[in-house]
């Protein structure tokens, strides 16, 4: 056995490496400290505004919609800030969550439906496809076959989560088993996203087409439209940020996070130290898959309506945008730049009057396009690097992208 | 092939290569860890490795020479699983892993160092050790488990050794290049293979530094087997050991460094250049 | 004139010259023919009427047509016992009605003595109304006159309709002589194909099944896609058993089936050819477009998203070209395409020569982060080109690319597309020598292999990027110009359509060589379109669905080979 005599320091370089690894949990730079003031003011301040009558339902159920993008965010960063693999997908799993959650609130929207011959309530957004209106379905009509499983909350939650998650167990296999990397998983991932909002913005596939999933109602029985409803759907999905941000968290700070990391720096020699990557890239995938489908989940009830549109490719291109902007490599990063991000989409996507010229909604086209080169070009780590580099603090839970 | 008779060993063992076929024998033959077969590596029809057979006993420390280019670190790749052998195969420990993938070969306690020093840049020194402790590939266990008390020790002891205990917090892409590759050989060291591919692992070191490189090796001859390359003629002398000379792809010469230094082809090939 | 003469006249007329060549005797013989025979159109027995229709269809004379539209129309009047054509009434203030008069036979204004033309009060005109069955007659006879004319895209029309149901029985003659001596081959096979539609109406299987069958057997031999509907219904009609009083009713269904089979198999065949050139033509746009990607992947690691926009610059350089030449369906001006492909090589190419120095110059090997940024870059210019042209506008392809060129009997290659086909040729060609026949190219490879090398050698590597890089750009710019002619032009036309797709050539040709871009676009392109109209039981694939399949052919593909068709050789190819 190779041997290194024992050396009368070794006790001493212990405790030195103990102390480092204290002081190093002890030395919280912002990216610790951000998650949980907006935690804060999430789950007091807001909700303290609101009842206060400083802010309107609409807003709050606005920023709802906005943590649940945060969700997706957050799943983004783990694979592409922590394991280095761009996916272009996860508006894809965002979406299967969406309509999975969209069609049980379906099921149990309005209005008075008609009852199929197998004693179903058949969904008014799907009279669309039929195409019959409301009350002229003949009978033969049938609620297909794949809506069925979505009719109760607790197997909607699981199929919600479980149905993104094999759908990035199945790309991801194929993907990373034949070692497709970089650029070339990115374009492949855009790709199935625009075939997957293809397929569902087809008729006859009986997922109500281009129209999307409407005329929600309720959900667990509670009326959509009710503001308590609204906050609780609200402080619901803050909750669920939370989750999953701590969730994020133990992984990357577990061996499989600096595995992953080792992967984004160099995957091919991570191979002859016995790791097997792809297991770890499909870990990380399906994760972040499947929080993008509660992500989905959680928008689909406040959104009140849930469309192909959310699946577009320009989609899922902007959750890369929202996490690189907030600082990838940087959970909380990906938080704060759902939410920066979205905040802006809000502001500009209003008529304003400005001094010289009217800014009108479809200019916010122009602030993406400088949003995308700008994050790249003059800040690559985004808003947390930013006040990092203001501040000048150390930071260690942040792994710096290169 | 045409060989010199360098000395008795030499052509004894050459001998016995030639005689000697892992396939024929059913792998039953324990004397080797390691065997090639008639293996060749052609890229682009460029022949980068054409070796009849050579094989690497237990315990056994094999010093692998030759000029640029020569193949050496293809003859690495094609072992490791990096590069699939045109033709032939490769034998380790009584199986066949001519076509296993990377991770197989690693799993089956093949470490690799390769020639430029490769670390994981955004890990620090200590978490590249950490990800080097051997046993812990499977995703539960490094999903819940964390470094024991011994693990941690073992890390501190290797990297005082080498001197980069100062460096322990520090990302690895902040380290010099003489400092990379200590802890590219740390790891190689830390997890604990069978058989130990040894890319160049003093270029770029001090006179010292080589020394205590060497040393290491040494030490670890007593239960690992390792194949190591070099260039620097010191470093090999110091290992004293059994030397492969390859030549444009081929074994030109094999020995003790003494007897393949008075070699004429090989200095003409190598030495004398 | 007597009508025996003039009846012996017609038949040998119609027996024994190709009718398009008969020349009329004399002009002015003829017209006085053609006016005696109009006027009977106003006689008082329906026979007779009947009788003149039909020699007016016979008369060769391309005015007849619109002669016998007008008697349809009930539009020719007695007037004074001279037919007339009145095709305009006018209202006074007190709601009476008056004919504005023509010629009947040319048409032209009737002009009284002060050169007025003649309003004549309704009241004055006798209308000739035709019978029902006149009126039917009078159609088949339209078409009939059609087969005399000398213009061949008409007599080709006029050989068609009469064929088709129920077929002008009255044509047969003239058939029979044009399918054996019309000039045109084309009009040959269909006179010959309306013929046969004639006489297997005629006869049934019943009465006279040999001469029937006969005629069945030699539709299919003709391969008549006319024909296929009439076979296919009787055969189903036997195949199903219906009672027909047939001899030798095995026969009859074997020669069915036979035939029916034959024009089956040649129309798939036919059809496929058209697929893979609709394929082929596709892939060529999409091989324009995947050059300019994959040189610049290969040169600088950068990926660039905004490819598509490039071609969508391209294209509405076109566009911009048509309304410059003034280019429009009714008024064409074709060169305004020769001047569009340069415009629209340079426009592209200069955005992308900025887009090079303001953005990709910083991304170098960072093929991620340059997809993001140029991404952003792509949704700029589509807003801009939104903002300035709305969302829809329309290229009209110059003459010369309207139309095809049947190539094979049923099987129109478009002129458009072989122009496109010809065009990525001829870029792959310039492309290929400017790789390796020029300073630049050979620079460029340098760099594409070792920078930093290539740097110290004293090549300006950040010229040759940016050289390349305006060059790939124009090259997508000359792919927007060539889709203006096969397809829609709209702002986010690069995005939705064509950015991932011809990634996803680069991905499956490799970016090692050329010709594994043009192989995979080609390939591409031809399975698209033969995927698309398959039919799997009574489903057609179509277009969507044939996207997913490609798409997991390609995945499939990818697993064999991760690294594309041609893969970039070397041991520091890893990306
Ligand atoms: N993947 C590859 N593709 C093409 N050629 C290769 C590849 N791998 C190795 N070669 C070629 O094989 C030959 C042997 O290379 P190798 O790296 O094994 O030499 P070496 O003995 O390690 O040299 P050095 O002492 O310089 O490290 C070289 O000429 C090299 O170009
Ligand atoms: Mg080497």
């Amino acid at each position: 056995m190779f041997r290194i005599g024992a050396l009368k320091q070794v006790g001493d370089f212990l405790q030195d490496a103990g102390r480092s690894k204290q002081s190093s949990t002890v030395n919280r730079g912002i990216s610790f400290f951000v998650p949980w003031v907006l935690f804060f003011v999430g789950l007091v301040v807001i909700p303290l505004l609101y009842y206060t009558g400083l802010i309107t339902i609409g807003t709050v159920n606005m920023l709802g919609r906005y943590m649940a993008f945060a969700i997706v965010a957050v799943g983004l960063d783990l694979i592409w800030g922590y394991t280095g693999i761009l996916s272009l997908c996860q508006a894809f799993f965002f979406s299967l969550g969406g309509y999975a959650m969209g069609m049980y609130l379906a099921h149990h929207g309005g209005p008075e439906g008609i009852i199929d011959a197998n004693g179903w309530k058949i969904p008014a957004c799907l009279y669309v496809v039929y195409p019959y209106k409301v009350g002229e379905a003949p009978a033969d009509a049938l609620v297909p076959w794949f809506w069925k499983p979505f009719y109760t909350l607790p197997v909607t939650t699981v199929l919600g989560l479980l149905v993104p998650g094999l759908a990035a167990l199945a790309i991801g296999y194929f993907g990373f088993r034949s070692r497709v990397r970089g650029v070339y998983f990115a374009i492949l991932t855009q790709a199935i996203t625009v075939a997957g909002w293809l397929v569902f913005c087809m008729n006859n596939m009986k997922l109500c087409g281009t129209n999307g999933l409407t005329r929600f109602d309720r959900i667990a029985g509670f009326k959509l439209t009710n503001p308590s409803v609204k906050v609780s759907l609200y402080v619901i999905t803050l909750l669920a940020l939370v989750g999953v941000y701590l969730l994020c968290k133990h992984v990357v700070k577990s061996r499989v996070g600096r595995i992953l990391i080792a992967i984004r720096d160099d995957e091919p020699t991570l191979r002859f130290s016995g790791y097997k990557p792809y297991i770890y890239k499909l870990f990380a995938f399906c994760l972040a898959g499947m929080i993008a489908g509660l992500g989905g989940m959680l928008y689909a009830p406040q959104m009140g309506i849930f469309t192909p549109t959310n699946m577009e490719a320009s989609a899922s291109i902007l959750v890369v945008v929202w996490v690189a902007v907030g600082g990838r490599g940087a959970l909380s990063g990906a938080i704060l730049g759902a939410l920066a991000v979205n905040l802006l989409y809000n502001f500009f996507t209003s008529e304003k009057n400005l001094w010289l010229l009217t800014w009108k909604a479809e200019y916010w086209q122009f602030v993406l396009g400088g949003l995308f080169i700008g994050v790249v070009l003059l800040f690559p780590g985004g808003l947390i690097d930013l006040w990092r580099r203001l501040v000048g603090t150390q930071d260690n839970d942040i792994t710096t992208y290169t | 092939m045409e060989r010199t008779d360098n000395s008795m060993d030499q052509a004894q063992r050459t001998a016995e290569y030639k005689e000697y076929s892992p396939r024929e024998s059913r792998l039953s033959e324990e004397r080797y860890l390691l065997f090639l077969e008639d293996i060749t590596a052609v890229f682009d029809g460029f022949k980068a490795l054409d070796v009849e057979a050579l094989g690497i006993e237990h315990n056994e420390l094999r010093v692998i020479i030759g000029p640029n280019g020569a193949g050496k670190t293809t003859l690495c790749d094609v072992v490791s699983g990096k590069t699939r052998p045109t033709t032939g195969y490769v034998f380790y420990d009584g199986a066949d892993i001519t076509n296993q993938t990377e991770e197989e070969i690693a799993l089956r306690g093949i470490g690799r160092k390769f020639q430029t020093p490769t670390v994981f840049d955004s890990l620090t020194t200590y978490e590249n050790m950490e990800l080097a402790l051997p046993g812990h590939y499977r995703l539960w266990s490094n999903l819940f488990g964390s470094t024991t008390k011994d693990q941690e020790e073992r890390i501190l002891e290797i990297l005082e050794r080498v001197g980069l205990i100062d460096e322990l917090h520090r990302e690895a892409k902040y380290l010099s290049h003489g400092q990379r590759q200590w802890l590219a050989i740390s790891t190689l060291i830390l997890s604990d293979p069978k058989l130990l591919l040894v890319d160049e692992p003093a270029a770029g070191l001090t006179d010292a530094e080589t020394a205590l490189t060497a040393e290491l090796l040494l030490e670890l001859k007593d239960d690992h087997t390792l194949i190591v390359i070099e260039h620097d003629m010191d470093f090999v002398r110091q290992l004293d050991s059994f030397v492969t000379v390859l030549n444009e792809g081929a074994i030109m010469a094999e020995g003790m460094m003494r007897d393949v230094q008075q070699n004429e082809e090989v200095i003409e090939a190598y030495l004398g250049r | 004139m007597s009508r025996v003469t003039i009846f012996c006249l017609i038949t040998l007329l119609s027996t024994f010259f190709s009718p398009g060549l008969a020349p009329p005797s004399s002009a002015q013989s003829n017209d006085e023919f053609i006016r005696a025979e109009v006027q009977k159109l106003a006689a008082e027995s329906g026979a007779i009427r009947k009788a003149a229709v039909m020699t007016l269809a016979k008369s060769g004379d391309m005015r007849v047509e619109a002669i016998l539209e007008s008697f349809k129309l009930a539009e020719l009047y007695l007037w004074n016992d001279v037919v007339v054509l009145c095709k305009e009434m006018l209202e006074d203030d007190d709601y009476n009605e008056f004919c504005r008069l023509s010629d009947a036979l040319t048409g032209e204004p009737l002009l009284d003595a002060s050169g007025k033309q003649y309003e004549i009060p309704i009241e004055e005109l006798q209308e000739i109304a035709p019978s029902r069955a006149e009126r039917k007659l009078t159609n088949s006879a339209k078409f009939l006159a059609r087969l005399s004319s000398p213009d061949r895209e008409i007599r080709m029309s006029g050989a068609k309709k009469c064929g088709d149901p129920p077929g002008i029985i009255e044509s047969v003659s003239q058939l029979e002589a044009m399918s054996e001596n019309d000039p045109v081959k084309k009009i040959r096979y269909i006179a010959k194909e309306s013929l046969l539609l004639i006489r297997l109406n005629q006869t049934t299987l019943e009465r006279d099944s040999e001469a029937h069958l006969g005629i069945v057997r030699e539709l299919g031999k003709m391969k008549s896609m006319r024909g296929l509907p009439r076979l296919q219904e009787t055969y189903d009609g036997l195949a199903q058993g219906f009672e027909i009083p047939v001899a030798a009713k095995d026969e009859a269904t074997k020669t069915y089936k036979f035939a029916v089979d034959q024009i089956n198999g040649y129309q798939s065949f036919v059809g496929g050819v058209g697929n893979v050139f609709r394929g082929l033509s596709l892939g060529s746009v999409l091989i324009l477009m995947a050059l300019g990607l994959a040189i610049t992947f290969g040169l600088m690691r950068v990926i660039n998203m905004a490819h598509g926009e490039l071609m969508m610059i391209g294209a509405y350089a076109t566009f911009e070209m048509q309304r410059l030449f003034g280019h429009s369906p009714d008024n064409p001006s074709d060169l305004y395409y020769v001047a569009a492909l340069p415009v629209a090589f340079l426009s592209a190419a200069i955005v992308g020569y900025l887009i090079e120095i303001l953005v990709v110059r910083h991304l170098y090997r960072r093929p991620l982060e340059s997809l993001l940024a140029t991404w952003g870059i792509g949704l700029i210019l589509i807003q801009i080109v939104r903002i300035r042209y709305g969302d829809n506008i329309g290229v009209n392809a110059p003459t010369w690319a309207r139309g095809g060129l049947e190539v094979m009997q049923d099987l129109i290659v478009p002129y458009s597309r072989c122009f496109i086909i010809v065009l990525c040729g001829l870029c792959v060609l310039l492309i290929y020598y400017l790789m390796n026949h020029t300073k630049l190219g050979l620079r460029m490879r340098a760099t594409m292999q070792n920078r930093e090398m290539a740097n110290s050698v004293g090549v300006n590597t950040g010229r040759v990027d940016r050289y390349t890089f305006a060059f790939g750009s124009g090259i997508a710019g000359v792919a927007g110009c060539a889709w203006t002619l096969i397809g829609g032009v709209t702002p986010d036309m690069g995005q939705t359509n064509f950015i991932i797709d011809s990634f996803l050539v680069v991905v499956t040709g490799g970016v090692g060589e050329l010709i594994g871009v043009i192989c995979a676009g080609l390939g591409i392109g031809v399975l698209t379109k033969v995927i698309e109209p398959t039919t799997i039981g009574p489903f057609v694939v179509g277009a969507i669905w044939a996207k997913i399949l490609l798409l997991i052919i390609i995945v499939g593909f990818i697993q064999f080979k991760p690294a594309g068709l041609f893969a970039p050789k070397g041991r520091l190819s890893d990306v």
